[in-house]
């Protein structure tokens, strides 16, 4: 019984993927704006980067341009998440139809979930991209550590969904998605580091950067994909009489956050709908 | 006319202030925006003071906080008038209000000129309001209060008035194609990368300049920083500026054409409120 209602799950999942899907081809435009988009940004940044060039620099050995290629790269999965579920609920609740999907006799989880088919569907074709775009203005591309950094995207991509449905949550109830989105984005881009070290940053300022949980994600899959010994925990770490190296220690963090936002973000989504429903709020903006 | 400019701006002002929010962003998003060039050239300089000197042999002024912020905001202010209009018409088309505005007896035009006043004035704040807060953040404030401001302010509505024009351009191809997002998504970075943001525009080649030279914000941003921070023109400040001064004219004539086309063969096709 439990089996057949987790497969029927996964059928509505892919049932409503594949609405979306049809939508957004709908305008292809949007495909093209994606690729043209980064390229762009990319040429522009890397631009600017030269204007302060001094050839000898460089972090544990490597260029800044290879911590702001893997930080872009993990920010397209940040950035899409938040877009993805903040944007989506909003947009439906503009155009009228996000209560009528919450009344449809399916699980409430699978409504934020399906809208991350942006994730399957661009990003992959996206994250290959980037690298190449990255290579044709720097001439540079380092990529060690392959399945491991794989492996931590994964956990990053579940911790971020965990995210995404307390931001569902918020989105539901402030109706704000958009300004929301772009202070969470601000703040990952200067204290996240998404562009450049974290060294790069001012010492003060490493606190707050160390009070994001998504910079772990972010230092752990650069310092793993780059091949060096992550930022934030420079030291080795002593848990119960165990010592553990920087990467250990992030790599516990990570999958601790992980499993804490995915049980909170439910927990809180769920509850955010019961009481959007019983005030019936879910259509208004 | 002067009623209907009344009626958008209270429309507006009511929009605005019921999202505050927004307010804030505009101002904090360009010093944001500006803040990750300039910490890429710390990491790429290997310091602050390393990095002036560095920028000082690229570009001919060590101020690059300046800089910077005069490039963000400039093109947040060509985006802003972007979206405030192009997104206008497809939220409009969204929420299926679209057809019905343009059925009221006031002139299309005349809510088209009112709708694009309101983004000029909107992101003419913000540009200036941010400006001073960036001033006050990053220790340039006394700069922004010499004689010099005047002409850069001159330079300024010079460049952004042309911007009314081709908003009404994106207007008009956002009815034809309905593709808002994606086309805004590729202007944005599109003038960006052409204006030149965060670099001059005398580093593009050739091929890449000519063709942002038809972009007024460019010619505007580059002579605001050459008065500013004392660096090249784009030419020299008289031609640059008898450029702009045909581009005022040019711009909104070219936009007003193309959508009062666009409109009327959606009138006439009735596909004026799908989307």
């Amino acid at each position: 019984m439990v089996f057949k209602e987790k497969t029927s799950n996964i059928v509505t999942l892919l049932k409503m993927s594949k609405y979306l899907l049809k939508i957004s081809l709908r305008y292809p435009l949007n495909f093209i704006a994606d690729f043209f988009e980064l390229a762009l940004w990319v040429a522009i940044f890397t631009t600017a980067m030269l204007l302060f060039s001094s050839p000898e620099t460089t972090f544990n050995g490597v260029s800044p341009a290879s911590f702001a290629l893997w930080g872009f790269v993990i920010y397209v999965f940040i950035s899409d998440v938040l877009w993805s579920i903040g944007g989506g609920l909003r947009y439906d609740q503009i155009t009228g139809i996000l209560e009528q999907n919450f009344l449809a006799p399916i699980n409430e989880y699978i409504y934020p979930l399906a809208r991350l088919f942006r994730i399957y569907v661009r990003d992959i074709p996206l994250i290959l991209f980037i690298p190449i775009a990255f290579w044709l203005f720097t001439g540079e591309f380092i990529a060690k550590n392959i399945f491991l950094s794989i492996y931590i995207l994964i956990i990053s991509v579940l911790g971020f969904i965990g995210f995404g449905y307390i931001y569902a949550a918020a989105i539901i109830h402030m109706k704000r998605s958009a300004i929301v989105t772009n202070i969470i984005q601000f703040l990952l881009m200067v204290f996240g580091a998404i562009f450049y070290p974290f060294s790069a940053l001012p010492s003060q300022t490493i606190i707050i950067s160390k009070l994001l949980p998504f910079s772990y994600y972010i230092d752990l899959f650069r310092a793993t994909i780059i091949g060096i010994t992550p930022e934030l925990i420079s030291g080795e770490v002593e848990l119960m009489g165990f010592l553990m190296s920087p990467l250990a220690a992030e790599l516990l963090i990570t999958h601790v956050m992980t499993i804490i936002l995915l049980i909170v973000g439910l927990k809180t989504y769920k509850y955010s709908i019961k009481v959007a429903k019983r005030n019936g709020t879910l259509h208004s903006f | 006319m002067l009623q209907v400019v009344k009626a958008v701006f209270k429309l507006r002002w009511k929009y605005l202030t019921r999202y505050p929010g927004w307010l804030i962003i505009f101002i904090i998003l360009p010093i944001v925006f500006s803040v990750i060039p300039i910490v890429l050239g710390w990491a790429v300089a290997g310091s602050p003071q390393q990095a002036a000197i560095n920028f000082k042999m690229n570009v001919g002024t060590s101020n690059y906080t300046l800089f910077m912020i005069l490039g963000s905001l400039t093109w947040l202010l060509s985006v802003s008038i972007m979206w405030d209009f192009g997104m206008w018409i497809r939220e409009e088309q969204e929420m299926g209000t679209l057809e019905q505005l343009l059925l009221t007896p006031v002139s299309p035009v005349e809510l088209l000129v009112s709708s694009n006043l309101w983004a000029l004035f909107n992101s003419a704040m913000q540009f200036l309001i941010a400006l001073f807060v960036a001033g006050i953040l990053f220790n340039f404030i006394g700069l922004l209060f010499t004689p010099a401001m005047v002409l850069t302010l001159v330079y300024l509505i010079l460049g952004v008035f042309p911007l009314a024009g081709f908003a009404l351009l994106i207007g008009s191809l956002i009815l034809k194609i309905r593709e808002a997002e994606a086309i805004l998504r590729l202007l944005e970075p599109g003038i960006a990368f052409l204006v030149g943001i965060f670099y001059p525009v005398t580093l593009m080649p050739t091929v890449i300049r000519t063709i942002a030279l038809l972009i007024p914000l460019t010619i505007s941003l580059q002579d605001m920083r050459a008065v500013l921070l004392n660096i090249s023109y784009i030419f020299n400040p008289q031609l640059d500026l008898l450029i702009l001064l045909i581009y005022c004219a040019l711009w909104p004539l070219l936009g007003t054409k193309a959508f009062n086309y666009v409109e009327k063969k959606a009138k006439k096709e009735g596909g004026l409120g799908g989307f």
